[in-house]
């Protein structure tokens, strides 16, 4: 597959033989209510809006000192703690308890305490298809944050209880150090007949254990149709990549350069690696790439009502500074992109059905297993 | 009067006994029973279908499943390779170690200690940086040295590997303690009658340790089926998947498939039951009691010329087995990212400087010397009824404890939380849970390090002491105690260092208050930062090795 011009994000020492100017193509619409958000925030960001206000009112603000607790259950391990350690700073009153693990094993957990009657979470912090399951089961409080107006309408999806406070995008990683004279993949359609020379250097995620996998697997279902999806995956097979369990597993590789490519990594992760100085790039697949979204609510039935709202206006203000430096798009219009990468509404996003993903999800894994031969 | 009283006098003397015997047995049941009930319960009966009548459809399906079957056979091969390589090494360096006069001897087991105290799954990327295909640092040295093999770590053999070499000091301990309480007359008999010294190692020493050998034997296999990070570190990309990663996968879906995460948990309990009683088998046959009333002093046997050869056999283990994924985790922890070619003190800066690391450091110190304590005293107080009682029913007491050994720790887990979260007061969600889930699943190891010893000590001392008026639980403290203390420590180490990076368990029960420090290097791993996941193994290997010389000064060499 020849490469269109393609822009490459890269750690340091950037490799400007690869690098090009941003192409945003035609092809794969993007359905979704983000767009049209995103011009109402720029023209909000035009008139000028007052800086990361803190909206939680005074009498919330007390109310959630005197419960003075919080039980945050969330599946993003990387910026977590950065936000807990803000929140603290902000509200010492408050003492913040975490549950860090995989988007579905805390929304399992949950699930348990709740029919034992013994729920702990006051906030779910997860990806869309996460949260948008526990809102049809409605275990997620309708609370609608004041900070809300200085956000794109997308951020409150119709019909929802939670709210989306960031987005991740998926790009393709390499590490040149290892992977000197061979061609690195720039898309997805990339895989479909690989060179022979990325043979053992791919490592890509097993969707049954990872919910970015999964929902990539989704993604690209829905927009290339089983045939092509069925051939990238056969492309990946065919040169031996190296399946992993969850995406970490992939980046000690990539870094090692046992597997210097990587089919797949969150633009924050990748922010992560290359903030510290490694040789890895970041591009943008050309045909287009899904967005992540992350969301929130408040429990129903907290333990500590007040201090879970106050943590959602929080992430709705502080926050998405923290999420910016971290190479995290956020939907505030008083936000700039992250350094480095294009502006979201620059970037060409597939279409992704979350509900209708969820409900074939199992009938989509058998159908991975069956074309990849993974049992 | 006087006989009318006899009975009463006669039950008062018993209550005590009594008392103890149906609180131990009460203890157990909480905390081993009910977890491992629950897991079986879940495998024929689902109550999330509001129906209580029993189904076999979890057990067909793991049944009629190639890909359960094949994983099992994995399990057992890799199971049985890496306690076979544990038990050689273990054995030979223990007998270096505690019998020989090898120059440099105890530094060289302090070393031989390390991999206890290192994550498993962290050990695993470590010997993965290693020893991969085309990249790890060893494949890349073979080539240089004119040697055209490849050695890959992604295989069977690879994950035996790994795991003997993390299993071998725990063998080490349990030969090492059973020793050092050796009545080493029988030895000098035999030398005395015109043996070697290797002839008397191979043809006297080592059958009289047969008990501890197989103990540790019987130990390493029941720990490498149960392991999980391993197995997921180094078998997920050829899709070697051993039955705890098919546990996880099942752990993983919406909503978990308990059914078959408890089939799949009986089939461990089945290969732990089957080990335990090839064990009894094997030792039902002879005596091995060496310590009697007899008084003896275990002396260092000289080497002579052969010493240099010990002496290399315990350093090449120390520098190839140890030193090399040691080295490969201080590079990591002093670079950057992997191969950085940059080195500072950032990340071991950043660890010490942290006041989330040191908290999380106390709170796991805390709950493994809290759980490490209770749980080697209950498996003390199991081995000493079995071995030392006629009760009925204590074989039975015996097995039912050394059940969970083999159940991995995800699947424990599940049955604690199952068993605690509905209960009426707080133990769910609290630091208490944990310590009793670890209490449940570990003191079988407590059991087995512990029983090893007992069996090898005549019960004429204790009823020597008894003679002269001291009560069975004095006579124990005064006489038994003492003799079986290296195994009593050796136990309370090794419990002591499961807990410290147990992982599987912790992250279905803790909370923010009892957050352990696997926790932490876990959500470090989740994003991909191996280099600070390395300067937090390290803390860690550091914590743990200085608790165990502490105890080795507080005990005089007893403690390994």
């Amino acid at each position: 597959m020849k490469s269109n011009p393609h822009k490459v994000y890269g750690g340091r020492g950037r490799s400007h033989g690869l690098c090009g100017p941003f192409a945003v193509q035609a092809g794969i619409g993007r359905k979704s209510s983000l767009r049209p958000g995103l011009f109402l925030a720029a023209a909000a960001l035009i008139v000028g809006l007052p800086p990361f206000a803190r909206a939680s009112d005074a009498a919330l603000v007390e109310a959630a000192g005197k419960e003075g607790s919080v039980t945050i259950y969330a599946c993003d391990p990387p910026q977590t703690p950065l936000y807990v350690e803000r929140f603290k700073q902000l509200y010492p009153r408050i003492q913040v308890h975490t549950y860090v693990a995989g988007c579905w094993q805390i929304y399992n957990r949950h699930t348990s305490e709740r029919q034992a009657k013994r729920q702990a979470a006051d906030i779910f912090f997860a990806t869309e298809d996460v949260m948008s399951r526990m809102s049809s089961e409605h275990s997620i409080e309708a609370y609608r944050s004041p900070e809300l107006v200085h956000f794109a309408p997308a951020a409150a999806p119709p019909g929802k209880d939670y709210l989306i406070v960031k987005t991740l995008i998926y790009g393709m990683a390499s590490n040149r150090e290892f992977t000197k004279g061979i061609a690195v993949p720039n898309d997805w359609l990339d895989y479909l007949e690989p060179p022979a020379a990325r043979r053992d250097r791919i490592s890509y995620y097993d969707p049954r254990t990872s919910s970015a996998a999964f929902s990539l697997l989704a993604a690209l279902y829905q927009n290339f149709g089983a045939q092509k999806t069925s051939a990238i995956y056969k492309g990946l097979v065919s040169v031996q990549a190296a399946l992993a369990p969850t995406t970490p597993a992939g980046m000690s590789k990539l870094l090692s350069g046992e597997q210097p490519i990587m089919f797949y990594i969150m633009n924050n992760h990748f922010g992560s690696i290359a903030s510290k100085g490694a040789p890895v790039d970041f591009r943008i697949p050309r045909s287009g790439t899904p967005a992540l979204n992350f969301g929130i609510g408040a429990t129903q039935a907290a333990p500590h009502p007040s201090a879970a709202r106050l943590f959602v206006d929080f992430m709705l203000s502080d926050a998405q500074e923290i999420m910016q430096k971290n190479n995290e798009y956020t939907l505030r219009a008083d936000v700039k992109p992250p350094a480095g990468m294009p502006a979201f509404g620059e970037l060409k996003l597939m279409d992704f059905d979350i509900d209708r993903a969820l409900g074939e999800q199992q009938n989509l894994l058998q159908w991975w297993q069956e074309v990849t031969g993974v049992k | 009067m006087r006989i009318a009283a006899e009975p009463f006098i006669r039950a008062r003397t018993h209550l005590p006994t009594w008392l103890g015997l149906t609180s131990l047995v009460g203890v157990i049941g909480v905390l081993v029973v009910a977890p491992l009930v629950t897991i079986a319960v879940r495998a024929v009966i689902d109550p999330t279908t509001r129906s209580w009548a029993p189904h076999a459809r979890h057990l067909v399906t793991v049944l009629t499943g190639s890909i359960y079957w094949t994983s099992l056979a994995s399990t057992v091969a890799v199971a049985i390779g890496a306690a076979l390589l544990a038990c050689v090494l273990g054995t030979a360096l223990a007998w270096i170690f505690a019998r020989t006069t090898t120059f440099g001897r105890s530094v060289l087991e302090q070393i031989a200690q390390l991999p206890i105290f290192i994550p498993p799954f962290v050990g695993a990327v470590a010997w993965a940086l290693l020893l991969a295909p085309r990249v790890g640092i060893i494949n890349r040295i073979l080539p240089a040295l004119g040697i055209s093999i490849e050695l890959d770590l992604y295989s069977h053999a690879g994950m035996a590997w790994v795991m003997g070499i993390y299993l071998a000091p725990y063998v080490m301990m349990i030969v090492a303690a059973a020793l050092r309480s050796m009545d080493p007359s029988l030895e000098e008999a035999a030398q005395v009658c015109g043996l070697t010294k290797v002839q008397t190692a191979l043809r006297i020493t080592a059958p009289l340790l047969a008990p501890a050998i197989l103990s540790g034997a019987v130990l390493a296999f029941t720990i490498a089926v149960g392991l999980f990070g391993t197995p997921m570190v180094l078998g997920w990309s050829r899709q070697i998947l051993l039955l705890t990663s098919r546990i996880w996968i099942s752990s993983q879906a919406v909503p978990p498939d308990y059914g078959v995460m408890a089939v799949l948990s009986l089939y461990l309990i089945v290969l732990s039951i089957l080990a335990t009683a090839a064990q009894r088998s094997v030792l039902a046959r002879r005596s091995y009691v060496t310590v009697t009333g007899k008084g003896f002093r275990p002396r260092p046997i000289d080497l002579g010329r052969l010493s240099a050869l010990t002496f290399s056999i315990a350093t090449l283990y120390v520098i190839l087995a140890i030193a090399a994924p040691v080295l490969v985790l201080c590079a990591a922890a002093l670079s950057p990212y992997t191969w950085a070619g940059q080195y500072s003190f950032d990340n071991l800066r950043a660890a010490l400087d942290s006041d989330d690391v040191w908290s999380t450091m106390k709170t796991s110190v805390l709950i493994s010397t809290a759980a490490a304590t209770l749980a080697t005293a209950l498996g003390l107080a199991v081995s000493w009824v079995v071995s030392r009682t006629r009760l009925p029913g204590r074989r039975l007491l015996e097995y039912v404890v050394l059940l969970p050994i083999s159940v991995p720790g995800l699947a424990f887990g599940v049955g604690v939380m199952l068993v605690w979260i509905d209960v009426p007061f707080a133990v769910y969600g609290t630091a208490l849970i944990i310590v009793l889930a670890f209490i449940g699943r570990f003191t079988a190891y407590a059991v087995r390090s512990v029983s090893g010893s007992l069996v090898q000590l005549h019960p004429e001392l204790e009823e020597s002491a008894r003679v002269f008026g001291c009560g069975p639980g004095r006579a124990f403290i005064r006489i038994t105690l003492p003799l079986i203390l290296p195994s009593v420590l050796a136990s309370w180490i090794f419990l002591f260092s499961f807990f410290m990076t147990e992982l599987s368990m912790v992250i279905l029960l803790y909370s923010e208050s009892s957050r352990m420090f696997s926790i932490l290097s876990f959500e470090v791993w989740n994003v991909g930062d191996f280099s600070r996941l390395a300067a937090l193994s390290l803390l860690q290997t550091a914590i743990g090795l200085a608790l165990a010389i502490t105890l080795k000064v507080i005990f005089h060499d007893k403690a390994m």
